[in-house]
This record gives C-alpha cells, sequence and structure tokens, in this order.
C-alpha cells in the first residue's frame, strides 16, 4: 500500500511539486532541532505572499543565519545531503549559496549565506530580515520566512540581476503592478529604508522607483560592489565574463594559475555543464574543447562588458553617480518592458 | 493475527508533513529526517484521509470494507498490516484502545 521514497522498490518518484514543500518543512526541522535560524526565499511562498504568479519551483532555497552557514550545512550532510559537484569557476560576485542533492529527492536545497544585490554586511541583512520574519504554511507546517516586503526585496533583487531575461521581466512587472496598488506612504518608505538598511539602496533603485518609493541611500553602495552588480547584470548567460573580471582584479603573477584553471576547471563540473559528454579521457578532453570554443566566441563581449568601465577599487561619489546612473537606466528598461 | 480485532485507536503522527495532489499522498516523517518520503496512493491513500481524525482498527476496517462492497473479514488483515506499517514509518501512533 505504502511506498518507501522517490527510489522504492515500485519505482515511484517524487515530483517537484510534491518535494519542494516537503523540503521546505524538513529543513525548517533539521534547523528547529540545531538552533539554527533559517529564512526560505524566493518559491512558492512568493505566490503566497502575492509576489509572483504560481509556478513551479526547481529547488529550495533557504538563507540561513551566516554565523551558523557551516553548521547548517554540516548537519544536512549528516543526513545524507551533498554538494554533488562543487563550483570552483569564477564569479563576478562572492557566490551565495551552495547547491545540496540527496538520492531520495528529485530536487535540490539552495543554501544561501548571503543573497546577491544586498550589499551589507551578510548578518547584518540577515537580521533586517529575520526581525521582519514570518511563517507560511507548507505542507501542514509552519515554515519561516522574510514578510512581503523582506521576500519583495529577495525577488526583486534576484529579476534585477538577470534584467534580460523574459522570465525577470514578467516577474518585475508583476510585482510592481501587484505592489503598485497594494502598498501605502508608510510602506514605500518602509521598503526603501530596508534596502538602505541591507545595502541595496541602489541596486534595488530601478524597482523602487517603479512602484514610487522614496529615494533613501541613494549612492551609499561602494563603488566597487556597484560595479561588480553592474557587470554581473549586463551579463547573463556570459560565463567569461567572470573569469575576465577575476583577472582583472588580480595580481598579474596570480594569472597563469587562474587562466589555466578557466580554462580546463574540474572534470565534474565540465560533464555537469555537458551531460552528454562521452566518457573517458578523449570524452573530457572534447568537451573542455567544446566549453574553450564557446567561452572564445563569448570573449569580445565579455571583454566589452568588463573594460569597458573605469576600475573602481575605490568608492568616490562621482564614480557611483556615473555607475548608478548606468545601472539604473540599464534595469530601468527590463523593469518597464 | 491475535491484533487483528483488538480496539486500537490509530492516529496520525504529530511530527509529519505531507502533500496531497490527485489522490496520491506523499508524507515525511519529520522526526527521521534521513528518511525517505513514503508515497501513498489508492487504498493507503485512503486510510490516510480517514485518519485524519483518530479512530479505532475495528471503524477503519468497516469502513475500508464499506468502500470496496467487501465483507470487513476480507480486509481486516489487509488494514491491521497497514497500519502496523505506517506505524514503523513513523507516521501514525496507536494511541491505546476505545472502551
Amino acid at each position: 500500500m505504502a511506498t518507501r521514497g522517490s527510489n522504492g522498490a515500485t519505482g515511484q518518484h517524487l515530483c517537484s511539486g510534491e518535494a519542494i514543500p516537503l523540503l521546505h518543512s524538513l529543513v525548517t526541522r533539521v534547523a528547529e532541532d540545531a538552533g539554527i535560524r533559517v529564512l526560505f526565499i524566493k518559491g512558492p511562498i512568493l505566490a503566497m505572499q502575492g509576489l509572483r504568479p504560481e509556478r513551479q519551483s526547481v529547488d529550495v532555497d533557504v538563507l540561513v543565519d551566516p554565523s551558523r552557514f557551516e553548521e547548517m550545512q554540516q548537519r544536512l550532510r549528516e543526513i545524507g545531503w551533498r554538494i554533488e559537484v562543487p563550483g570552483t569557476g569564477a564569479h563576478v560576485m562572492t557566490f551565495h549559496s551552495k547547491a545540496y542533492r540527496h538520492d531520495n529527492w528529485p530536487c535540490e536545497i539552495d543554501v544561501h549565506d548571503r543573497f546577491p544585490g544586498f550589499f551589507a554586511d551578510p548578518q547584518d541583512v540577515f537580521e533586517v530580515l529575520w526581525a521582519r520574519r514570518t511563517t507560511a504554511a507548507i505542507a501542514g507546517r509552519e515554515v519561516p520566512c522574510p514578510d512581503i516586503l523582506g521576500n519583495t526585496a529577495v525577488a526583486a533583487l534576484h529579476a534585477l540581476r538577470d534584467p534580460s531575461y523574459e522570465r525577470s521581466r514578467r516577474d518585475l512587472a508583476f510585482m510592481t503592478e501587484a505592489l503598485g496598488e497594494a502598498l501605502d506612504q508608510g510602506q514605500l518608505r518602509e521598503l526603501a529604508e530596508l534596502a538602505v538598511a541591507t545595502g541595496a539602496a541602489d541596486t534595488l533603485r530601478p524597482f523602487l522607483d517603479a512602484i514610487g518609493a522614496p529615494k533613501l541611500g541613494e549612492g551609499t553602495t561602494p563603488a566597487k560592489d556597484l560595479e561588480a552588480w553592474q557587470i554581473r547584470t549586463s551579463s547573463s548567460g556570459v560565463k567569461t565574463v567572470a573569469y575576465l573580471y577575476q583577472l582583472r582584479h588580480a595580481r598579474k603573477r596570480q594569472w597563469p594559475p587562474m587562466l589555466w584553471h578557466a580554462l580546463v576547471l574540474t572534470e565534474a563540473e565540465v560533464r555537469k555543464a555537458q551531460p552528454d559528454a562521452a566518457p573517458g579521457a578523449w570524452g573530457l578532453f572534447e568537451a573542455r574543447v567544446r566549453r574553450l570554443r564557446r567561452g572564445l566566441e563569448d570573449l569580445p563581449r565579455a571583454a566589452r562588458i568588463v573594460w569597458r568601465r573605469q576600475p573602481a577599487d575605490e568608492p568616490t561619489s562621482e564614480g557611483v553617480a556615473r555607475q548608478r546612473a548606468t545601472t539604473s537606466g540599464a534595469n530601468q528598461k527590463a523593469v518597464r518592458a | 493475527m491475535s491484533d487483528v480485532l483488538t480496539n486500537s485507536v490509530w492516529r496520525r503522527s504529530g511530527d509529519i508533513a505531507a502533500v496531497e495532489q490527485d489522490d496520491r499522498i506523499v508524507a515525511l516523517d519529520l522526526s527521521s529526517p534521513a528518511a525517505p518520503p513514503v508515497v501513498l496512493e489508492g487504498t493507503a491513500a485512503m486510510i490516510w484521509h480517514l485518519l485524519a481524525e483518530e479512530d479505532s482498527e475495528v471503524r477503519l476496517v468497516g469502513l475500508v470494507a464499506r468502500a470496496f462492497r467487501v465483507h470487513p473479514l476480507h480486509v481486516r488483515a489487509d488494514v491491521h498490516a497497514f497500519l502496523l506499517h505506517l506505524n514503523d514509518l513513523g507516521l501514525v501512533t496507536r494511541s491505546g484502545e476505545l472502551p
């Protein structure tokens, strides 16, 4: 009558629609048992809060108290969750999550200690979101999550990170319409203050402007952070950008190992990106050549994105103003599209 | 078989999460976070629904028999075995017997 698990004897499989809610409950329980604070971000809770249309999520995103981040991962590892392919590639911004998989489950848990676009200290960001937490009922259990304004900031940053994607445009348009009508002036100010407190006053600006939030904290993001955000948001899908950005900010003597790693990456990462690659050394070599060819094709565009901007190691008001104007301009198109 | 005709009262465990889609239920025992989820379909799902309220085994057997239009004697062993199985999986508890 009953079958154990997604890989049970009768071959029954869980679908994401079943696994995602259950995993929210599972992670909540693991965190509670360890006394670790967590908040579920994105995912089905956004639809419950009226921040995006109903659609099937593909993974679970949980923001963990940064001071307990390693411990939370350890707890997950103890019950069989593992990082299948450790990421070693370059990133424009500090990478924000680790993807855990489990043989019994069809989807990943993305364990975050930060969320891109919030440039305040990750612990401060977590405390701000935690202070305004609420709960959502999922799979018959209450799970912790940011309140509507907190999740609005998260969801808007998520969409603004890839403004050229059609889904990002749709999500931003949905939130703009929904919140433009729902939030009063006090709540709009509260959202703007949240953005300032989390270091997202500039990164969220296009969305805040679109919903009529007051202009608070403009130009407070360090120039280097804003530059990274600007490069990241204008290079969706162009992976070469991250390697060029890394090289640009490295000493020349660090270039050889960086370049070598950029060329070969790890076998696991190459095979994950190209699951059809033939087995064996020759198959791996072919996959690396294909990857390199694609990277070289992207190189001119990536170079334009990375080098067209001036170095911005030190925050200057002029630099911040210039980058803010560029970022706002680019993202504004996405919001209004 | 000596337990089959007991007046045991069964209820869902309080420490589970469950989702339901199209007459299919997937339940997870949160007290054993390493344990895989359990899929319940068909009669298993029906009994799970019946356990929304705690109930006696005798009554559960009667309800299942009525649903399938058979004599309770034909289903009591299966229902009993299934309840014990759910108990082993941590999804239900036996909370005593009706007076």
